[in-house]
């Protein structure tokens, strides 16, 4: 192994060690269940590993951890064949969102319909920028606004609702 | 970013997410297997230090930056200390014991190799040493042995490096730490020293130059072919010249599997209206394709609800049609193709607008968004699987109409 591939295993390894919550947040957004939440991020790491080499600029690193997350997340969907992919539902909750006692951010966005949930899983907690989350998802940058748009106004009235 | 946007960043900052015992588990355990391949490999050629290859190529130079900014969230104060304490007489000694002039000319070798493997012990203990060494300052009491070059017959007893073959000779016995700590030291010192030289500055420099400006492989399009290309996109397309119109060409990296960089060419006829396309770099194929006319991006969809009409639908199928067979001329045909939508119980789509898919006979596939508000496609870009569910069905929630390819 060459220093290079040496220096680009060990930012592998810091990465992940870094996002360990982050990644497991994303996968469990897609496919809604604890366990296989928990295979997809170890499937995720090990074939993002492999792939290492392939990895053209390093400073994406964490955009294509998380790409490669996002796609071993609907996979295990597909594979389930419990919930369908969607381009663009509505943006509102599959179940309706009813507040606690306080608002819990985490619990609202999973209760968002699929494709949303990711994004704003993207934008607000991981701080991806619009056209890395469409990379990342796969989408065009105009459904990653229009979706960001529309959860942004259910967030809204989520937050006067629980006030 | 507006102040909502903010308040939701702090927000999910201050988020918990916890995570279960079994997760804690699993992930420790992919981390462990992962650290101990990386390790096994790195053990066969140990050190974070290679010599790039010659020239400027990108591949080439990233090896030296890596050596010279090592991850540098991993760099404390310890180490960094440690290297500035060096004289530059043993600067000088490491760089010549690594054979630095090697470094820009037609030479790919490996700066460290090891008479033999190190055994799983051994390799666990190196990890666990070279983390403590970045991290808590624990450096070696003594140095590792150098020498010019071996006797044929001499007897290992110690680790010992060997400038000749750039190889570090090991005792067939169990390293002891201290040893183990020394290999770690004269790695890190050597790359210091390396990164240290003015042709590894230079290297440097234009490593920093490429990631401020990156620039596509040479075997790629280049730049005038791209623009040239999107002249003819906006021509055969839209019927638009943009030959005279003021013309501004990036070239940004990718990321995913392969890697791949786009040339983004934006061509601007006045403050209202400009034409932008993607081209990838490597592929020459159309990424994305978008237009500002009348002051309206045509990206974003316009958010006016509009009510799609079936028979109009599929009507206005052959305009998109033409649009991508004038992108494509006659080197593709349409393979399937769809228009789709989501309507809410008035049978309008909130978002004003929707979208022909069209798969491509190279496999390429395309959404195309149609404005209904202004009855303009404004905006291509490529998709994987979107549009279609695995088994060829329409995706629930939408309306779906298939069209004849």
């Amino acid at each position: 192994m060459n220093g290079k591939r040496q220096k680009l295993d060990d930012l592998f390894i810091e990465t992940i060690e870094q996002n360990k919550t982050a990644m497991f947040r994303l996968a469990y957004s897609i496919v809604l269940n604890r366990e296989d939440a928990e295979d997809v991020v170890s499937e995720s790491i090990l074939k993002a590993y492999r792939h290492l080499s392939e990895l053209k600029n390093s400073r994406k690193m964490k955009a294509w951890l998380f790409q490669i997350i996002a796609n071993e997340s609907k996979t295990c969907l597909r594979k389930r064949k419990r919930v369908e992919l969607t381009e663009d539902f509505s943006a509102f909750p599959t179940e309706e969102y009813v507040p606690e006692s306080s608002f819990d951010l985490l619990e609202f966005v999973y209760h968002l319909n699929d494709g949303f949930k990711e994004v704003i899983l993207l934008y607000y907690f991981e701080s991806f920028r619009v056209k890395e989350i469409a990379q990342i998802l796969a989408v065009s940058e105009g459904t990653v606004k229009s979706r960001l748009s529309r959860a942004r106004q259910e967030l809204k009235k989520a937050l006067e609702d629980a006030q | 970013m507006n102040h909502f946007d903010k308040k939701i960043r702090q927000m999910a900052k201050n988020t918990p997410c916890p995570t279960s015992k079994e997760y804690d588990e699993k992930f420790n355990h992919t981390l462990e297997k992962i650290k101990k391949q990386s390790l096994s490999a790195s053990s066969r050629k140990t050190s974070s230090f290679s010599f790039p290859k010659a020239g400027i190529a990108a591949c080439g130079v990233a090896a030296f930056v890596l050596i010279a900014l090592p991850v540098s969230a991993k760099i404390s104060d310890y180490v960094k200390e440690r290297m500035e304490q060096m004289s530059d007489e043993e600067q000088a000694q490491y760089t010549a014991a690594n054979d630095t002039s090697n470094m820009t000319k037609e030479h790919d070798t490996e700066a460290l190799q090891y008479s033999r493997d190190l055994t799983d012990d051994e390799n666990s203990r190196y990890f666990a040493l070279r983390d403590k060494y970045w991290n808590e300052g624990l450096f070696p009491e003594g140095e590792l042995t150098l020498t010019d070059r071996l006797e044929a017959d001499a007897a290992i007893t110690a680790p010992v490096y060997e400038t000749y073959n750039r190889e570090i000779y090991l005792p067939d016995r169990t390293l002891t730490d201290e040893e183990l700590l020394q290999m770690i030291d004269f790695s890190e010192k050597s790359a210091y020293a390396v990164s240290q030289t003015a042709e590894a500055q230079e290297i440097i420099q234009a490593q920093q130059e490429f990631n401020r400006n990156p620039y596509p492989d040479e075997s790629d399009l280049s730049e005038d072919e791209a623009i040239s290309r999107s002249i003819t996109y906006f021509r055969e397309m839209y019927g638009v010249d943009c030959s005279e119109m003021e013309v501004l060409c990036e070239y940004w990296l990718g990321f995913g599997f392969g890697g791949y960089g786009d040339y983004q060419i934006t061509f601007k006829e006045d403050d209202a209206h400009s034409y932008c396309v993607n081209i990838n770099s490597a592929t020459g194929i159309l990424s994305n394709l978008f237009i500002v006319k009348d002051g309206i991006d045509y990206s974003n969809p316009p958010s006016v609800p509009g009510k799609p009409d079936e028979a109009f639908l599929r009507s206005n199928y052959e305009n998109a049609k033409k649009l991508m067979t004038s992108a494509f001329n006659s080197d593709v045909t349409i393979t399937k193709a769809a228009c789709s939508y989501v309507a809410n119980e008035n049978g309008e789509t909130e978002t004003g607008c929707v979208y022909y898919f069209i798969g491509l006979s190279n496999n390429a596939m395309y959404g195309i968004q149609y404005h209904i508000d202004s009855d303009y496609f404004g905006y291509i870009y490529q998709l994987s699987d979107q549009g279609w569910q695995q088994d060829g069905t329409p995706v629930p929630g939408w309306q779906m109409l298939e069209l004849e390819p």
